[in-house]
């Protein structure tokens, strides 16, 4: 009786109809085969939780478990310090899990000579890093809020979750926002947000200072003050775009920009040259390039050393 | 619902109690399996252990290119193949250490034809979506009703049936082509 029910209830369908009429007309082999399949799995299961314990021991025994596993191993963790340190200092992107903090963070650093390292968040947050800057994020965000840590300067463009806001510890400040884009930058003692989309809440550590930046705005935390200004820079995100506009800038902001987007040093002759005005659009071109065109424009001649570029009058 | 990469990677996370979910779902369905080809219940399971084993230490490792269920089928297999291999190479010394002539194994045209079926099954578990492989194998290997399985998964028995539709229809397809 019980086995008929059985049969009734895998029976539904076309498909096992058709599949069990297909059989049929299989050879014995294969009907056999079919048969020893459905009586292995009819017959008494397994007792899982035995063989777990079994299975578990076992890891336990030879320490294949995080408990008392190799992570705690005194001499493996000075290897892996020196490996995470020279990882670190060379290979200047380093990719990886975070081993010795118990829940798992991810962390990603972009080295001197990467800028734009995006990362995509557990929650399909983009965060685009600038060179020289860290983020550490955990495998999985909680229920109740994501939250990333930033050292350096990175562009975020969150996904809108209204019901767990995003935030980003930049040291002395919070950022919390529910779902926009915006820059921080993180540095001697400053933090500084400019907003590209949506609304974006910035708050002193210490939390008695909080305002709201909405597009365009850039607000900043110093020694737990914090000040709010409307964005008058095109190359505020240059480092990430690639792309300068200079419009009657004065040299000095032209090569300013240029330091901070491509890692240069210039250095110019006499504070004539810093005052001269120029207007141009770059879209990705060489700093080398760039150098050359405004040379050619004031009439400059200039000669390079390493990664610094002098300039001089002709 | 939870994705294979998901679990993929929160288990080469280190997470212990993944892995453990990943272990208490499958085990009864891939010893079950191992048996339709051992016909032994112990060694099925030290295979189905051994399996798991490795798979927890060497997880940073391990290159997962099917379903996660479609891996496991799949390594069962070959460590079921392997054994057979392995005790085929001890029973010949046997057998000339004892100067013995009998052959104890079964019908070698049956054990060809087997070893092809074999082949044949864990390659479609492989080859099968996610949810339906392991659909099918519950049905198959725990001998689960589609009721159960429906409940088991928070899923309809439509949907359930669905999927064993699907599967019914590639093994079908499969074991109808004549080599």
């Amino acid at each position: 009786m019980k086995k008929e029910e059985k049969n009734n209830e895998n029976m539904k369908g076309k498909e096992r109809m058709m599949f069990d009429e297909f059989l049929s007309g299989q050879n014995r082999s294969i009907q056999k085969y079919w048969k020893d399949m459905d009586d292995i799995g009819r017959s008494t299961k397994v007792d899982v939780d035995k063989a777990w314990d079994k299975l578990y021991n076992r890891l336990e025994e030879d320490k294949l478990l995080r408990k008392n596993g190799v992570l705690f191993n005194p001499v493996f963790r000075i290897a892996a310090s020196l490996i995470l340190i020279f990882g670190l200092t060379f290979t200047g992107l380093y990719i990886g899990t975070n081993i010795f903090e118990k829940s798992n963070t991810n962390t990603v650093t972009a080295g001197i000579e990467q800028k734009n390292v995006e990362v995509t968040l557990p929650d399909g947050s983009k965060v685009f890093l600038n060179r020289n800057s860290k983020i550490e994020y955990p495998e999985k965000f909680s229920r109740q809020i994501r939250s990333v840590k930033l050292q350096g300067e990175a562009f975020f463009d969150i996904e809108s979750n209204t019901g767990r806001p995003f935030v980003v510890d930049a040291g002395t400040a919070n950022i919390t926002v529910l779902g926009t884009s915006f820059n921080v930058n993180t540095g001697h003692n400053r933090v500084e947000v400019f907003v590209t989309s949506g609304k974006v809440m910035l708050s002193s550590n210490s939390g008695n200072q909080s305002i709201t930046l909405e597009q365009g705005d850039v607000g900043a935390i110093l020694d737990n003050y914090a000040s709010k200004t409307a964005n008058t820079d095109p190359n505020y995100l240059s480092w990430k775009t690639e792309i300068l506009r200079f419009e009657g800038d004065s040299l000095g902001k032209v090569l300013h920009d240029l330091k901070r987007v491509h890692n240069i040093n210039i250095e110019t002759r006499s504070e004539e040259i810093n005052n001269l005005r120029f207007t141009s659009v770059f879209d990705n071109q060489s700093p080398d390039t760039i150098i050359r065109i405004i040379c050619t424009t004031f009439n400059l001649e200039y000669y390079k050393e390493g990664n610094i570029y002098f300039l001089d009058k002709k | 619902m939870v994705t294979d990469r998901d679990i993929i990677r929160r288990i080469r996370n280190g997470d212990i109690n993944e892995f453990e979910n990943l272990f208490r779902s499958s085990y009864n369905s891939l010893v079950n399996y191992a048996r339709t080809i051992l016909k032994d219940t112990d060694t099925s399971e030290e295979i189905v252990q051994e399996l798991f084993y490795v798979l927890w230490r060497d997880r940073q490792k391990i290159k997962i290119n099917s379903s996660l269920n479609g891996y496991l089928f799949r390594s069962v297999y070959n460590r079921c193949l392997h054994l057979i291999e392995h005790r085929k190479v001890v029973m010949k010394h046997e057998i000339e250490l004892k100067g013995s002539f009998e052959n104890p194994v079964e019908d070698p045209v049956d054990e060809i034809y087997y070893k092809e079926l074999h082949e044949k099954v864990t390659r479609i578990i492989e080859r099968l979506p996610e949810r339906c492989a392991k659909i099918f194998c519950m049905s198959r290997f725990d001998g689960m009703k589609y009721t159960e399985i429906a409940d088991h998964l928070s899923i309809s028995i439509k949907t359930v049936e669905a999927n064993m539709g699907k599967a019914l229809k590639e093994f079908r397809k499969e074991l109808s082509v004549q080599k």
